[in-house]
């Protein structure tokens, strides 16, 4: 076989490897995602809170994610003591009135609200990472913000939060093989880039945030009971 | 094609690697804790030349092929671990907790003299928080005075030996019984009240009485 062939094989070869799927994909926490906190999540941190939770779908983010969202928020302060009911609907038949026993839980109201924006990489990035055998990537990238708002019984605002953060994916064998070389040789484990530790990072950033978030609510929400005959209605915090 | 027509090609791929070394995110060129110690924000390109002037350009007024979003990040003051957790975080949100306290207490007693204390673990952070609140009030328009009323050391134990949530009432009657607090005064005061929370509560004593406004 001459050597112009082998490399034609070669370069094919290379390419099915490439779009046979080798995607990095890395995240980056950006607006607030990184913030330190004071309070882990743990078991016993929310005993004696209900929370009902309400993942709201978007032009960017279907049902079935919203949905997605909410098990994910069930569990993480399930978890933590806290009785979680959820839904992704908004207004008054979004949750059953559940009957008030002799002492009725602080009731919390979590709203959960993401846009997504996606960018995929150019024509030109295309075409550079094809025409190297998939050894330059493709990059592409969403942008996502998250939306937090954290309401009592009666509807008062007790706290807000604009998170964002960025999804880069690296598509090519070259650039996800340098990686997944530099993550089995180098790196610690809390370093690690490929397989999924972008979704493992993301979700425990999101969970540190969100834990801090309802704990600092509960406490506003229990001074501001304090307060008699009723709490100061001026609006609350400015989301 | 010849051979050393192939290192002509050779630049073709730079303009990518040059974005990818470009790129805050962690990769090839940057560690997650590299990474992490910058501040970003995705903007809409008004609202990144309000915030930095000078230096993103305008859109071309036609519009571009490629979709383009603006990114601002910014190397934080501190390093991870100069300050504790709680007090980083506390101050972050600073500037949005400021305005919030002034304005509750600027609606919960209207057209009184502030006088503003922080009761917070650690007096740098006290300072700072104290100050900032004076600053929002000033702001807002509201007249606010220097002196901090105090108490007598045996009020102060027995204030100690209190929950936190019956105290504050407590040192309010005790502030206007001692003359700390006259007519037309009010104090605002930013609490701490559990080590765990990082986001501070304000009350507000006047003629005696406490309220919780945040």
């Amino acid at each position: 076989m001459g050597t112009s062939r082998r490399i034609g094989w070669a370069a094919l070869l290379a390419l099915g490897a490439g779009l046979s799927g080798c995607t990095t994909v890395v995240y980056q926490p950006l607006k607030g995602l990184q913030r330190p906190v004071a309070l882990e999540p743990r078991t016993g941190n929310f005993t004696g809170l209900a929370l009902d939770v309400t993942c709201l779908p978007a032009d960017t983010l279907e049902r079935a994610d919203a949905e997605r969202v909410c098990r994910h928020v069930r569990r993480l302060f399930a978890d933590q003591g806290a009785q979680v009911r959820t839904s992704t609907k908004l207004g008054a038949g979004a949750f059953e009135k559940d009957a008030q026993g002799p002492n009725p839980p602080l009731k919390l109201k979590l709203d959960l609200q993401a846009r997504t924006h996606r960018v995929e990489a150019p024509g030109w990035g295309w075409f550079i990472s094809i025409y190297t055998s998939t050894l330059v990537p493709a990059v592409s990238e969403e942008t996502f913000t998250q939306d937090v708002r954290v309401r009592d019984e009666s509807g008062f605002l007790l706290g807000a939060e604009t998170w964002q953060g960025r999804f880069v994916e690296y598509f090519g064998i070259g650039y996800t093989g340098l990686q997944w070389a530099l993550d089995h040789t180098v790196r610690t484990k809390e370093e690690m880039v490929t397989e999924d530790n972008a979704q493992k990072d993301f979700s425990r950033d999101f969970d540190r945030q969100l834990t801090q978030l309802i704990f600092n609510a509960r406490m506003r929400a229990e001074v501001l009971r304090r307060n008699s005959p009723g709490p100061v209605a001026v609006g609350g915090p400015v989301p | 094609m010849p051979p050393f027509l192939w290192f002509l090609l050779l630049p073709v791929p730079m303009p990518q690697a040059l974005a990818i070394a470009d790129d805050p995110a962690p990769g090839l060129f940057r560690t997650k804790a590299e990474a992490r110690k910058l501040e970003c924000e995705v903007l809409t390109t008004a609202e990144a030349q309000r915030r930095s002037p000078g230096r993103i350009a305008d859109p071309p007024p036609r519009g571009s092929f490629m979709d383009t979003q603006v990114m601002l990040c910014r190397a934080p003051f501190f390093s991870e671990g100069e300050r504790e957790a709680r007090d980083e975080a506390v101050l972050a949100g600073l500037n949005t907790a400021s305005a919030e306290w002034a304005q509750a207490a600027a609606a919960a007693a209207p057209g009184v003299t502030w006088h503003v204390d922080a009761f917070y673990p650690g007096q740098r952070v006290a300072s700072k928080l104290a100050f900032a609140a004076k600053v929002a009030l000033v702001q807002r328009g509201q007249a606010v005075s220097d002196h901090v009323p105090t108490l007598a050391e045996g009020d102060l134990e027995v204030l100690g030996a209190r929950e936190p949530l019956d105290a504050y009432p407590l040192a309010c009657r005790r502030w206007s019984a001692e003359g700390g607090l006259p007519t037309g005064h009010a104090l605002l005061g930013v609490v701490l009240l559990d080590g765990r929370e990082t986001a501070l509560h304000a009350g507000v004593c006047r003629e005696g009485a406490w309220r919780w406004v945040l």
